[in-house]
């Protein structure tokens, strides 16, 4: 009897430790869950699939389509009462249309910058302002990386106003510089 | 009586020495003038009344009379009620008869009458082959009328005024009128066509601005033939601010390398030399001084003032000590009139009047009260002043009689006057 206990007592303990290792606890980190435990609904017989890179291409009927559609994209350039700087807000939009005219529809195209004044002052003076705020843009959109070559100036004065009413809302929306592509 | 007026009439212009100084005139010494209507049978009413219209406002204009203007319908050849006007306060008459000859010529037959003492001081028979042209019939009556009391001149009446009219967005014309607005011919149309001034004196030649090319364009352009003929172009912008007594050079606003500077241009030669270089806004040149310097505008000191330079070079003088903006002037001698902002706020209902300065005095005068008040241009007699007017969306002709502190406004009944010549 002794016997027995002695030999077959360490096989009791071993036999016991092994049963204990066949279900070991999981520590989980809350910060980093398993992959398994975030998705339980992917199975072995879910496919994905990818998109693939894909080369975008827009063809235009014509120059002229191609310069309609890219002068939506387009925005004019407003400036104050009496002034020709172009402001920090402005200057935002200067880069912006930079990166259109820099872009491969745009590339090709001339740029043609048109000063305009609100109906205040005489209008010989506004012609001269109006020059002076096209050239600040062009200016302006050189320093962001659009050749100069590829810039003429206009004024315009007081002669394109896109709104007729006598108030502030409409005289700044006239004192502007707007950007005309040409083939 | 001539001798009478003659005297009244100079011993209030003793005062007109400096213009500046205002004249508060007795209105009682002035004569009282009254037209009558002696037409015939076979011309248009429509065009005789308007005719009778314009005499009457002609000679109020002239500020040299009362005038009377109630309608009268008188004998060209019977004085029976003459009697009567004078018990009426009535001083002198002028009998009109318009007619229409047998060639389609419109033909005025006029006599001055003192009606005090039935008197007839003169007959005087005028002719017009273009009957449109009957408002000049008018302004040639009132002119001789005028000079036959020897009163101050006022021959601007017979002058053709060019302006630029706005017919909507990017489009403009030019259009001949009398002073009246009353007349009008459009010269050139289509498109953007800006900034007409008259060539000479004869008033047969005038320069433009086209934009209708790949470039703003300088043309001169004749107005009885309708040729035209380039002077300049440049990119940016082109304007012909005065012309030359001998009409052989001009002063052009233009910006050959984006810069808006002064050039004085030999329209000859074609030869071209810059007369100003701030880096800023340089515009509207004017000659003075016998055509040594120009005076013209510029915002070198932050704002649109008004500066001076010798042609031949040298430094610039400011002229204006007033005003925030001063965007716009004419000059005569030694006088200045220009167009002012006073106030620092932009918009307004009174932003802009016209004010009269002597470079050889202290004396600011204000010429204007109301509305918006641009682009002054004197007459060649110095004493009167045509100018636009805006009320509002309204586009008016303005004149005024800087002697007698008065303005007269003739209203454009559709468009936008761009700018004006005479």
């Amino acid at each position: 009897m002794k016997f027995t206990t002695v030999f077959l007592l360490p096989f009791l303990v071993m036999l016991l430790a092994a049963c204990a290792d066949k279900a070991p606890e999981l520590a989980l980190n809350p910060q980093n869950p398993s992959p398994q435990v975030q998705n339980p609904e992917i199975t072995n017989d879910t496919q994905i699939s990818n998109m693939g890179k894909m080369d975008e291409n827009v063809q235009y009927g014509s120059t002229d389509e191609r310069i309609a559609a890219i002068s939506q994209e387009v925005q004019p350039i407003y400036f104050a009462t009496d002034s020709y700087t172009i402001s920090p807000s402005e200057q935002e939009k200067i880069e912006a249309d930079a990166q259109i005219f820099n872009g491969d529809l745009a590339q090709d195209l001339s740029i043609r910058v048109e000063g305009n004044c609100d109906e205040w002052g005489t209008d010989e003076y506004n012609y001269a302002l109006g020059l002076k705020r096209a050239k600040s843009a062009k200016d302006a959109l050189s320093i962001a990386g659009v050749s100069e070559g590829r810039m003429a100036l206009i004024s315009y004065g007081e002669s394109k106003p896109i709104c007729s009413e006598h108030n502030d809302a409409c005289w700044q929306q006239n004192r502007r510089a707007d950007f005309t592509l040409l083939p | 009586m001539r001798k009478i007026i003659l005297l009244l009439l100079s011993s209030i212009y003793l005062f007109a020495f400096d213009s500046t100084i205002e004249i508060v005139k007795n209105i009682d010494k002035k004569a009282r003038i009254a037209v009558a209507d002696c037409s015939a049978g076979n011309v248009n009413q429509s065009v005789n009344r308007k005719f009778l219209k314009l005499l009457i406002g002609d000679l109020k204009v002239t500020t040299h009379f009362r005038v009377d203007d109630a309608y009268r319908k008188l004998s060209y050849s019977d004085n029976n009620v003459l009697s009567q006007l004078a018990n009426a306060g009535v001083e002198l008459l002028v009998k009109t008869k318009l007619e229409s000859d047998p060639s389609g010529k419109l033909v005025a037959s006029v006599k001055l009458i003192n009606a005090k003492n039935n008197s007839q001081l003169y007959e005087k028979f005028y002719s017009i082959s273009k009957p449109k042209r009957y408002p000049f019939l008018a302004h040639n009556v009132t002119i001789d009328i005028n000079d036959f009391f020897g009163a101050p001149p006022v021959t601007w009446m017979r002058k053709y005024v060019i302006f630029a009219m706005y017919t909507r967005s990017g489009k403009s014309s030019i259009i001949v009128s009398d002073y009246t607005l009353t007349f009008k011919k459009t010269i050139i149309s289509g498109g953007l066509n800006l900034f007409p001034k008259w060539a000479n004196d004869k008033q047969n030649s005038f320069y433009y601005t086209s934009y209708n090319g790949l470039k703003p364009t300088l043309y001169k352009v004749d107005i009885y033939t309708g040729v035209k003929r380039k002077i300049a172009s440049s990119s940016g912008m082109i304007v012909c601010s005065d012309v030359s007594k001998d009409g052989n050079k001009i002063l052009v606003t233009m910006a050959p390398h984006d810069q808006p500077d002064i050039y004085l241009v030999d329209v000859n030669s074609g030869s071209k030399r810059r007369l100003t270089s701030y880096k800023g806004i340089d515009v509207s040149g004017n000659f003075v001084d016998n055509e040594s310097k120009i005076v013209f505008i510029s915002e070198r000191l932050g704002y649109p003032n008004i500066f001076a330079k010798s042609i031949s070079g040298g430094k610039v003088e400011q002229m204006i000590y007033h005003g925030k903006n001063n965007s716009s002037c004419s000059t005569f001698g030694k006088y200045i009139v220009y167009s002012s902002r006073e106030g620092r706020n932009s918009f307004g209902k009174n932003t802009f009047n016209l004010y009269l300065i002597s470079t050889q005095t202290d004396f600011i005068r204000k010429l204007t009260t109301s509305g918006k008040n641009l682009f002054p241009r004197f007459a060649q007699d110095g004493e009167t002043v045509l100018f636009i007017k805006y009320i509002g969306a309204k586009s008016l002709l303005g004149v005024l009689r800087l002697n007698a502190n008065k303005s007269f406004l003739f209203p454009l009944r559709a468009g936008k006057i761009q700018s004006i010549d005479w």
